[in-house]
């Protein structure tokens, strides 16, 4: 038996932290916002990163001061979890009104009914212009003849190229006329050993974005006409070719295995694509990407770097992503929810993300303001050749299709088993075996 | 011979030593490569290990812009409430239940507990979508409803751990209580709870980490920034093209630290606790 004033000691502290928790309780409980009663609440989920959430909360207030009688709730979901959270809302039906949605994911989202149709509220509105808009984006979120979504910016596939490195061999920097021919020429000059221990230190390109290739060869992927997968044909065999030789032949462009040798080594980043660092990390000359990645490249490049069009192959097929808003077939505010899509892909909301500088308007209006046009954070011909290829693109970086997912997983074992080091399928025999798996999950009707 | 005695030992012991304390060099490499990180300027991207070998640059800022970046005090408040609610209701309802099987005799006991188990078998994944329907009809999304409300009907392996840990508990102490006039809530609040300090505070530990580091629960039923948790607030540092690993590592430092602190304060009584079986009737 201790103390029995210790006991009451004890007794005192356990009193006082209970007492705490009630009063860090009700704190919390006090501290919460609450939406005003008589209003709309309306729920937007979009998602990012924490600056990205304060600029997102920032326009979130704005369009609450322009329409005093909707209250916005703002949902935020940081990056990567964001379409497995959206799913579970939409299967639990509790889905916000207005959502981010991208060209990969959208397809498989309408085709299930999660989105409502926008032409009425299109035709209804004399204020909104939809004509205004780039058609490659608005095209890419049509299904079955109908508008499922406004695009909230346009998304082109920029070359970057290191302007230092190019220097350093006297090689001229690519131009929007470049063709898969300059780009293995420039290669063998920039693909280079630094450090003379007969390593390559810097190589020229990664290929990535595959199917840009295969557009570029007039492969679709998926034949339009016959609903079958394009795969083992000539055309597609030729870009798969050319990917393969790029790397395995030319030795121009790393392995995966050496990918994952720089990453292991440099402890580089392994979101997102995770070969991102490879370019300021000056491991490649070259690297394909979207405006979304210049706020990071200008933030650690220690060279000058550029951009320009993707080289052409047979044809010159560019390539534009972009995300949309559609509006959640759940939604009990449709009307409401339409005057957030019209404020968030509007002007306004354009024009203040252009000048954050790692988008490309989706509004040709907006596109050709100074806004835009005359922004002077680097890479200096980024708003024109953007602007080009927007202008010209008709495709977004995969096929558009309900099923893309499952194809796409199809799609990735057979690349893999082509670009491997480790007893590689040839070219030929792996787009066989690629369009057989892809057509019979096409034939499949569930 | 007393003298190679002697050495022999000391070189056992220097062996002993050295081999304790090259283990000890491998687990602490991984938070010194942490703090490391936390401490490197924003256009770094060399985050290898050989950043061990130069601790030259330190940007000690990192840890004030990580917390500021975000309403990380908001998060803290948010994921302390949620914690403190779910390991209070987790250790009450466990050790209550786990007091039913240590000593009260009922028919379908040794069944029921079987089934009990089995649901730690169960991936939550498995289960997350009837799950959230359930919640959602409650009306409990984007509440801290169902992160907290669940716990009242205890964990498996919290009632599993602690009845293992009754059951050492000799018989003798309930039935001196019971002929003294105890009843049987008497029993569990006066002789049980406090010979099983250390099985409780297993529990404790165990079931505050968890909450505090979960991920999945709060990304799914919580949508308002206002009441995201510091799991939230830390993947918010990793974007679609790049990761701020500096903030990233200083903000989940500075996370982690109620849960270093918990564990070295309990250290003791949390060692005795897993060696369950050491009192003996």
């Amino acid at each position: 038996m201790g103390h029995p004033g210790a006991n009451y000691l004890w007794r005192g502290v356990g009193c006082g932290l209970a007492l705490l928790q009630l009063v860090l309780l009700g704190l919390w409980w006090a501290l919460l916002p609450r939406a005003d009663a008589g209003k709309a609440l309306l729920r937007y989920g979009t998602f990012g990163t924490a600056e990205q959430l304060l600029q997102e909360k920032e326009l979130v207030a704005r369009f609450e001061e322009l329409h005093p009688d909707i209250d916005v709730k703002l949902e935020f979901v940081t990056s990567g979890n964001y379409l497995f959270k959206l799913k579970m809302q939409i299967a639990g039906r509790t889905a916000p009104d207005v959502t981010w949605m991208g060209t990969e994911d959208f397809q498989d989202f309408v085709s299930k009914g999660a989105f409502r149709p926008l032409d009425d509220l299109i035709a209804r509105d004399p204020t909104f212009n939809l004509d205004d808009y780039f058609p490659v984006m608005i095209n890419a979120y049509m299904y079955q003849g109908k508008h499922y979504g406004i695009p909230k910016d346009n998304s082109p596939l920029l070359f970057f190229y290191n302007k230092e490195a190019f220097d350093a061999v006297h090689v001229p920097y690519p131009t929007a006329d470049w063709t898969w021919k300059e780009l293995v020429d420039a290669g063998k000059e920039l693909t280079r050993d630094l450090n003379g221990d007969h390593r390559v230190d810097q190589y020229m390109f990664i290929p990535m974005w595959e199917f840009t290739y295969f557009f570029q060869c007039g492969c679709p992927i998926i034949d339009p006409d016959t609903g079958l997968s394009a795969m083992d044909t000539p055309e597609a065999r030729t870009a798969m070719q050319f990917i393969h030789d790029f790397v395995y032949v030319e030795h121009l462009g790393p392995t995966g295995l050496q990918i994952a040798g720089i990453i292991a080594a440099g402890g580089a980043s392994d979101t997102g694509l995770g070969v991102v660092d490879l370019f300021p990390m000056g491991k490649v000359a070259c690297f394909a990407c979207n405006p979304a990645v210049v706020p990071y490249f200008t933030r650690v490049c220690t060279f000058d770097f550029d951009c320009t069009e993707l080289p052409a192959g047979e044809t010159d097929a560019q390539i534009v992503d972009g995300a949309a808003y559609p509006i959640l077939a759940q939604s009990r505010y449709p009307y409401e929810a339409w005057e957030l899509v019209k404020f968030l892909t509007g002007p306004e909301v354009q024009t203040y993300r252009a000048r954050a500088g790692d988008s490309v308007p989706s509004l040709k209006s907006v596109a050709a303001s100074d806004a835009f046009l005359k922004r002077t954070a680097p890479p200096q011909n980024m708003a024109e050749v953007s602007l080009d290829i927007v202008q010209k693109a008709r495709r977004t970086p995969s096929p558009r299709h309900p099923k893309w997912a499952e194809l796409r997983a199809t799609w990735n074992q057979c690349y893999e088993r082509v670009m491997t080091d480790d007893d590689p399928m040839p070219v030929e025999e792996a787009l066989r075996v690629c369009a057989e798996r892809m057509n019979k999950i096409l034939a499949n009707p569930y | 011979m007393q003298t190679s005695t002697k050495t022999i030992r000391s070189v056992q012991r220097t062996c002993v030593w050295l081999l304790l304390v090259s283990g000890a060099v491998v687990f602490a490499i991984p938070f010194l490569w942490m703090v490391r990180i936390a401490l490197v300027p924003d256009d770094q991207i060399d985050m290898g290990l050989r950043l061990l070998a130069d601790w030259s640059d330190m940007r000690y800022m990192n840890f004030a812009t990580a917390m500021t970046v975000q309403p990380f005090h908001r998060y803290f408040l948010n994921t302390y409430i949620i914690t403190i609610l779910g390991l209070c209701g987790e250790v009450l309802a466990s050790s209550f239940v786990a007091y039913g099987f240590a000593r009260k005799q009922f028919p379908g006991k040794n069944m029921i507990f079987i089934f009990m188990l089995a649901t730690m078998m169960l991936p939550p994944q498995v289960t997350m979508i009837p799950v959230f329907i359930l919640f959602r009809t409650f009306g409990w999304v984007d509440t801290i409803l169902p992160l907290t409300v669940p716990s009242l009907s205890g964990a498996a392996f919290s009632i599993f751990l602690l009845r293992q840990f009754f059951m050492t508990i000799p018989r003798d102490y309930d039935d001196a209580a019971d002929i003294d006039g105890c009843n049987s809530f008497q029993i569990y609040s006066r002789i049980i709870l406090p010979s099983s300090k250390p099985a409780l505070l297993t529990v404790v530990i165990f079931s505050f980490i968890g909450r505090w580091n979960d991920l999945l629960g709060p990304l799914i039923y919580l949508n308002s920034p206002d009441k995201y948790t510091l799991q939230l607030g830390l993947m918010a540092f990793r974007g679609l093209y790049s990761t701020q690993w500096n903030l990233l590592m200083a903000a989940s430092i500075v996370v982690m630290l109620p849960c270093l602190v918990l564990f070295f304060v309990a250290q003791r009584y949390f060692i005795s606790g897993i060696l369950i079986g050491g009192l003996k009737e």
